[in-house]
């Protein structure tokens, strides 16, 4: 189910200064409140405070979109800032309360911030006083940012979720790595989630799936060969969240174990196929092969289009192929999905772990 | 000696680490599911729809296999063109042409008809064949979407081919649906005969509502919730309200519901399965036996109702002609395969008492009826009046303060269907200098809340029974138990049948005869409107 439409505009607002932000939001509040003029009609509700920050302006339009999307089924306060260092300290907001169309008195107060120079380096102490009180806090990384900001103390204190994407940083390994050594530093209370992860999900529940059977299960211990390809000519950090989970998952060490290949597989996807999001970097294909004695068993997953097709060949009779619909998911969904999830991973953390260490081998 | 292993134990012993985590963490084995009855109208809008979401969603698992089985003659491309029509008509899940495709090859279909024997080695030998191709290693799942009549021979006819004996490395399961007998008499002797052919722990009952994410939501909210479970005894609850109300009237059915009405038809099965959870003491775990047993621990603590009562303790309509949701609609007794002369109930309302100490007090109020004002099924949970108030207002006491009972009482509504969702009502204070106070309602709505689709109940309750789960599946002493309420109040209408002017006695559209009010304010309370 993809999340509903984006809500239209009710009221609108433009603030400079932290100072004047905060009474513009206290005034949208107000005039939501009295607008039908009847105190039984309007029952303003919010459940979180949604906050993306991102160095680019156009991130921050996709951005304020997909907030506004979720706050139709999540009431909330979206905050979404637009950070630039480099220019003199600046801080201007458009503010405005956001109505579903059908007139289910569902609004989200959208608050855009572009803050420049140096109080780009603070963004949590110019949204802390923004935030509506007892109400959890999601972060959203947007792009790739540096992520020196959002793995601090009185960051990871304020929020409920910092949710990035590790698949929109160019340098893979160098991120894996320090996201990893950021989850073992703080020992399980660094409450990430990852979308390049979550969109491994339904190829490692495939994958999963495979070798549950009775019969399948001892394949598991004789795998020989794994080789995952992505879209594009360079690997992403899906392609090596999915093998570093492998790897962690099956007690794999670097020495003695299967050979893992992970690369891109050298082709642009035709944008005829899949309009609506930019398959470079996602996962096409996984082959698994394991040998006992001389029997060999086959495993392979192929992404066609909007589909994943596997096929199954595991002796002495198991031969069955098939094919799961894989629900493009847009980033409205898939941030939705993550919120709704909780706390710490301990799978994707000994994931991220062994992933780190397979893309520094490959260097 | 070789060493037999099951294959629960083989699985334990060889565990697949690569499913931790992940959301399906149970996968089921590759079993064929045999449909008996495929060519009814269950199969073609229930079953085939959800096991196609199902297999479209990766929740099944390869080489999974159908078979459906009636007596129409038809082929395998008949039957697959048949499903196909019915899963592009019904399914939750868009037909997509390469999930299709691979789900079509699992499907077959084999003729079969009770009486002579000769499809049952057409079906045999399917089966084999799918062990053989298919991986489905002699686990299977014998759907008996039947009519009563047709259960046990057909069981019995499974038994003699050898079909329902599982062994140490696989399953044999059959799934039936209701009625689970029509009394307290037939259901003792249809579980009597059932456990000559299958152990209890083969037999899955099932009942759709149990599959509704919204009554599993109910052991959520009352097990995961610590600020309810103090407050759910008679020391805070006035009483319960079980409404299970449907603006249809009885379709093509009427001949069933002839036989049936609205107590066998809804009251025995659904609404007695929502008492028990909602009444229910805390299970230890969520494990099948253990919430079932907790289930009929209720179940046993009704009050019986003797016959001679039954009259003061419920309320029976039929309804007439009139309007519902804009529609002049026929009364009862002008329904196809109705007679004109009809004095089945199509509307019931009663009143139950449970005899234990967590509800000694606290009476439970169901009612169910077709050709309501609309379609609704919810849980009313009235709390009692705050005992005393302080408050001022405008119908005031000597004192100057308002009667406690000029409050309305805290409410929580529970709804199933349709808008799943609870909503809590209590009181605040009007803003302004007076103190006014009045009820408002906070709501929690189930679609708002999750951005992920439900499934539909049958899905839930297939992939649980290929997983061996019947949490979600009534027990026989759960059946016998809810029959025992239900029979009483059968045996009482029966020694005092409604004249026969006195039915049809409410409009179609209404909420029921004017005698279902006057039964609840007999005790000073109202029916909740939903």
């Amino acid at each position: 189910m993809s999340v509903t439409s984006a809500p239209s505009p009710l009221r609108y607002r433009h603030a400079s200064g932290l100072h004047a932000v905060t009474g513009a939001l206290h005034q949208l509040h107000y005039e939501l409140l009295t607008s039908r003029g009847d105190d039984r009609s309007q029952v303003r509700t919010s459940v979180m405070n949604l906050v993306a920050a991102c160095t680019d302006r156009s991130r921050g339009d996709g951005a304020a979109a997909d907030l506004l999307r979720i706050g139709m089924r999540h009431p909330a306060r979206a905050i979404v800032i637009v950070a630039n260092a480099e220019h003199e300290p600046q801080l201007e907001a458009d503010l405005s309360l956001q109505c579903g169309l059908d007139d289910n008195h569902v609004c989200t107060e959208l608050v855009r911030l572009d803050v420049q120079g140096e109080p780009a380096y603070h963004l949590t102490s110019i949204v802390a006083p923004l935030l509506i009180p007892d109400m959890p806090v999601y972060l959203w990384v947007v792009g790739a940012p540096p992520l020196s900001q959002p793995f601090t103390d009185e960051v990871i204190a304020l929020v409920e979720r910092i949710i990035l994407d590790s698949g929109e940083y160019a340098d893979v390994a160098d991120t894996l790595a320090l996201i990893s050594s950021q989850l073992e530093k703080r020992a399980g209370k660094l409450p990430l989630a990852d979308i390049a992860w979550q969109r491994t999900q339904p190829w490692r529940q495939l994958i999963a799936q495979a070798f549950d059977p009775w019969a399948a299960r001892p394949w598991l211990r004789h795998i020989t060969d794994v080789s995952i390809r992505c879209a594009g000519r360079v690997t992403t950090s899906d392609a090596w969240l999915l093998g570093g989970w492998m790897a962690s998952r099956l007690g794999w060490t670097r020495d003695g174990s299967p050979r893992i290949s992970v690369a891109g597989d050298g082709d642009t996807p035709p944008a005829e196929s899949t309009p609506d999001v930019d398959m470079l970097g996602r996962l096409a294909e996984v082959e698994i092969r394991a040998q006992r004695g001389a029997d060999i068993a086959a495993l392979s997953l192929q992404r066609r289009g909007d589909s994943i097709h596997t096929s199954i060949d595991i002796p002495p009779g198991m031969r069955t192929a098939r094919t799961v619909a894989l629900p493009l998911r847009d980033e409205a969904d898939l941030l939705s999905s993550m919120m709704a999830e909780g706390g710490d991973d301990p799978v994707y953390r000994a994931a991220v772990a062994s992933a780190a260490s397979l893309a520094a081998a490959r260097g | 000696m070789t060493e037999v292993l099951t294959q629960a134990a083989a699985q334990e012993a060889e565990p697949n680490p690569l499913l931790e985590g992940l959301r399906l963490t149970r996968m089921p084995a590759p079993c064929a599911v045999v449909i008996f009855g495929a060519s009814g109208d269950l199969t073609q809008r229930k079953l085939i729809p959800a096991l196609y979401a199902l297999a479209a969603e990766g929740a099944l698992p390869p080489g999974v296999t159908i078979v459906g089985a009636a007596r129409t003659p038809m082929s395998d491309e008949q039957f697959r063109a048949a499903m196909r029509s019915a899963i592009e008509e019904h399914s939750r899940v868009p037909l997509r042409e390469d999930v299709w495709e691979g789900f079509a090859t699992g499907l077959f279909y084999a003729h079969f008809d009770l009486q002579p024997d000769d499809g049952l080695d057409l079906l045999k030998s399917r089966l084999d064949e799918s062990d053989r191709t298919r991986g489905t290693a002699g686990n299977r799942i014998f759907y008996f979407s039947v009519p009563p009549t047709g259960v046990l021979p057909l069981a019995d006819k499974l038994l003699h081919a050898g079909l329902c004996q599982q062994g140490p490395d696989n399953f044999r399961r059959v799934v039936i649906e209701k009625p689970f007998g029509r009394d307290l008499e037939s259901a003792l002797e249809l579980n009597r005969s059932l456990h000559e052919d299958f152990s209890e722990d083969q037999i899955y009952r099932i009942d759709h509502y149990l599959g509704k994410e919204s009554v599993q939501n109910l052991l959520v909210f009352r097990f995961a919730n610590g600020i309810f479970e103090p407050l759910w005894n008679r020391q805070y609850i006035d009483h319960v309200q079980i409404t299970v109300a449907e603006s249809l009237g009885v379709e093509n059915r009427g001949e069933y519901y002839e036989e049936a009405g609205a107590l066998r038809d809804i009251v025995q099965n659904h609404i007695m399965q929502l008492m028990a959870i909602l009444g229910m003491e805390p299970p230890s775990n969520f494990k099948a036996e253990t919430v079932r047993d907790e289930k009929v621990k209720l179940l046993r603590a009704v009050r019986p109702i003797h016959p001679d009562d039954a009259l003061s303790h419920t309320v029976r309509g039929q309804y007439a002609a009139g309007w519902v949701e804009g529609d002049h609609v026929p009364g009862y007794r002008e329904e196809p395969g109705v007679k004109p002369t009809s004095l089945r109930e199509t509307f019931v309302a009663m009143k139950l008492d449970i005899d234990n100490w967590r509800w000694a007090g606290t009476p439970f109020y169901l009612r169910t009826g077709k050709r309501l004002p609309k379609r609704a099924t919810e849980i009313v949970i009235q709390f009692r009046r705050v005992p005393h108030s302080p408050f001022g207002g405008h119908v005031a006491t000597p004192m100057g303060v308002l009667p406690p009972d000029a409050i309305d009482p805290n409410l929580l509504v529970l709804r199933i269907q349709p808008d799943e969702g609870i909503t809590l009502r209590f009181i605040a204070k009007v803003p302004g200098q007076a103190m006014r106070i009045r009820s408002v309602n906070m709501d929690f709505l189930y679609g708002s809340s999750f951005l992920k689709e439900s499934p539909d109940a049958y899905e839930r309750l297939l992939l649980d029974c290929m997983l061996g789960d019947a949490t979600l599946f009534a027990r026989a002493d759960e059946v016998e138990q809810a029959w025992r309420i239900c029979t009483a109040i059968l045996d009482g209408w029966r020694a005092h049948p409604p004249d026969q002017d006195s039915f049809p006695n409410y409009e179609a559209g209404a909420w029921g005869p004017e005698e279902a009010r006057a039964f609840i304010q007999r005790d000073g309370r109202e029916w909740h409107r939903p």
